[in-house]
């Protein structure tokens, strides 16, 4: 492999030993980067409740992956996730709308103040989840205190929050999928006698579905995981499962946690792999 | 409602914006949304944090701030948390330098286990994979072990590694690896190969190229990665919560005042600090993308 040999014949030490290096930091970075994920699904087959180690006398058991009928329903993991589900669904839809419309006007080559505009744009991307947060509470405290109203935590400030922190994405890869897009596909439809529903619906759309279904995964991925901005906004009534999963570290047992931990993992492999599969998801990082 | 209602709404939606959405109204109506979205929610917003932070029942006055500066428990907060932050800067670009540069000339199998190692994690709950380093970093956990095993400790005294700013610079370096690697691998894709080859065959050795071209080459990547890291360490709450134990940074101190206590003058004032970091960031974030000649958008955020 050319990164193994990046010195090719050289032979001098200095270039051997960085040699070294590169291949220490490339094998330790991955094996550090995994190592977390592989700890917690190893964690998840081991049949002794307490203690950190992540493998006991008597595994691989499934002796929690039995009891997760239990699990789910005492610790109010059910409820849990479907306000997840409900909120990653709502968002992934309005911030996919919202940002597939931007990344059109984006897109269109003389627009003006396109530079200054991008970097409103992506300011999301780069700005504090912890700040959009307490931004959003501020400005709600704010018109409380103006109107005489009291604003509590509904649904509606969760969907605010995911909504700032998500639109963005789709913009990147649905402008990416627009700015490869080309015109003459629609102009040969509508030569060809399609109505411009037909044209939308049979030639733009499915062009440009790889782009959109890769900013709706995105979404859906970032909003089902939120924790900070759920915190601050989702109020006493609704628990999303990753402040669910907070909440029970303390509380629970590590492999009852683990259990918990490789089933939301491998969902989220599972639809991350369908997404890659079917839009090539990766290309828009 | 009726197919053809149905109908006759898409073809007037969407030939709207075939007919306006090339001009500068229509495009200006596309925006709208999430111009609304950024104005409502975000810049707006952000002033409410500022106003809340100078309004004291003494009027409006910087006395939140006054007392931040005075206090030694906040000082020992804030450069504990640009400590960090500066660390886990360093050790991610020691190491995502290497993993991007592996992944773009490394040949198929090792880039594409390189992608999906550091893409993989980034659809984990964050709660999920820091609990990972809880298992791994704690008393009897397996890091601890190994480095007893090294020599480092013994059975009787671990090395503490949870519950101070080793655990959190820990969690963090993994968190936020994936933001050093991917803007450092956009730019080595448009780096030739032939430059190497050349220095090479004009007698400079491995750390000569690393040194001599591909740094100087990759300098707006590296600066994107390390804003995104640094901004990203700074604000994290979840990895400092968990793996920091009663150690805190700006994020959870932030956090416990406005979950724990309606001290939200002083929470503020806290806030805008991080505030006044991140605009920085995001200036410099933009130059960046500029200068490597990124186009919409850009790697996002973890906290």
């Amino acid at each position: 492999m050319a990164a193994d040999n990046p010195g090719g014949g050289s032979s001098l030490p200095v270039s051997k030993a960085f040699g070294w290096l590169f291949r220490l930091l490339v094998y330790g970075a991955i094996v550090f980067t995994v190592a977390p994920l592989i700890a917690v699904v190893l964690l998840s087959f081991r049949p002794n409740p307490y203690g950190k180690a992540v493998i006991s006398a008597g595994w691989p058991s499934f002796v929690w992956y039995g009891k997760l009928p239990d699990l789910i329903s005492n610790l109010g993991f059910a409820s849990s996730l479907i306000s997840s589900l409900e909120v990653a669904i709502a968002t992934t839809v309005i911030s996919t709308v919202i940002g597939g419309l931007a990344a059109y006007a984006v897109v269109q080559k003389d627009f003006r103040y396109s530079s200054a505009l991008e970097t409103a744009l992506v300011s999301p991307l780069v700005y504090p989840w912890l700040l959009m947060a307490i931004a959003i509470l501020m400005a709600l405290n704010y018109v409380s205190d103006v109107t005489g109203l009291r604003f509590s935590m509904s649904i509606w400030t969760l969907l605010a929050g995911h909504v700032l922190f998500t639109f963005p994405y789709p913009i990147r890869t649905i402008g990416a999928g627009l700015q490869n897009y080309n015109e003459e596909l629609d102009e040969a439809a509508r030569n060809l006698g399609a109505t411009r529903l037909d044209t939308v619906r049979n030639v733009t759309l499915p062009l440009l579905r790889p782009g959109i279904l890769s900013g709706a995964a995105f979404v859906f991925i970032l909003s089902f995981n939120q924790y900070i901005i759920s915190l601050f906004l989702s109020g006493t009534s609704i628990q999303t499962v990753p402040l669910l999963m907070f909440n029970l570290i303390k509380a629970q047992s590590p492999p009852q946690i683990a259990v918990l931990g490789t089933l939301l993992m491998a969902g989220m492999v599972v639809l991350t792999v369908i997404v890659e599969y079917v839009a090539g998801m990766s290309r828009y990082i | 409602m009726s197919q053809g209602f149905r109908e006759s709404v898409s073809e007037r939606v969407s030939s709207a914006i075939s007919d306006h959405g090339e001009g500068a109204f229509g495009r200006w109506l596309l925006l709208a949304p999430a111009l609304i979205v950024l104005l409502a929610l975000l810049y707006l917003p952000t002033l409410f944090i500022l106003r809340e932070s100078v309004l004291t029942d003494a009027g409006t006055s910087l006395a939140y701030y006054g007392q931040i500066v005075a206090d030694a428990y906040y000082q020992s907060v804030a450069v504990r948390t640009v400590k960090v932050a500066l660390v886990v800067t360093v050790i991610d670009f020691a190491l995502g330098f290497p993993l991007a540069y592996a992944a773009v000339r490394g040949g198929r199998l090792l880039g594409g286990v390189i992608v999906i190692a550091t893409l993989a994690p980034l659809s984990v709950d964050l709660v999920i994979r820091t609990y990972g380093w809880y298992i791994l970093l704690g008393r009897g956990g397996l890091v601890t072990n190994v480095l007893v095993v090294l020599g480092v400790g013994s059975q009787s005294h671990q090395p503490q590694l949870l519950f101070n700013t080793t655990g959190i610079i820990i969690g963090l370096v993994q968190v936020l690896l994936p933001f050093m690697v991917f803007p450092i691998m956009t730019i080595l894709h448009t780096i030739p190969r032939e430059y190497e080859e050349a220095a090479r065959n004009l007698g400079a050795n491995r750390f000569g190229v690393f040194l001599r071209i591909l740094l100087p080459l990759s300098l707006p990547g590296i600066a994107a990665g390390m804003l995104l890291v640094f901004t990203n360490s700074i604000a994290a709450y979840v990895t400092p919560a968990i793996l920091g134990g009663s150690t805190q940074t700006l994020a959870t101190k932030i956090t416990g005042i406005f979950t724990t206590s309606n001290d939200w003058g002083l929470g503020s004032a806290l806030a805008m600090l991080l505030v006044v970091v991140a605009v920085l960031v995001i200036v410099g974030y933009q130059r960046a993308m500029e200068n490597a000649g990124g186009s919409v958008g850009g790697t996002g955020g973890e906290h």
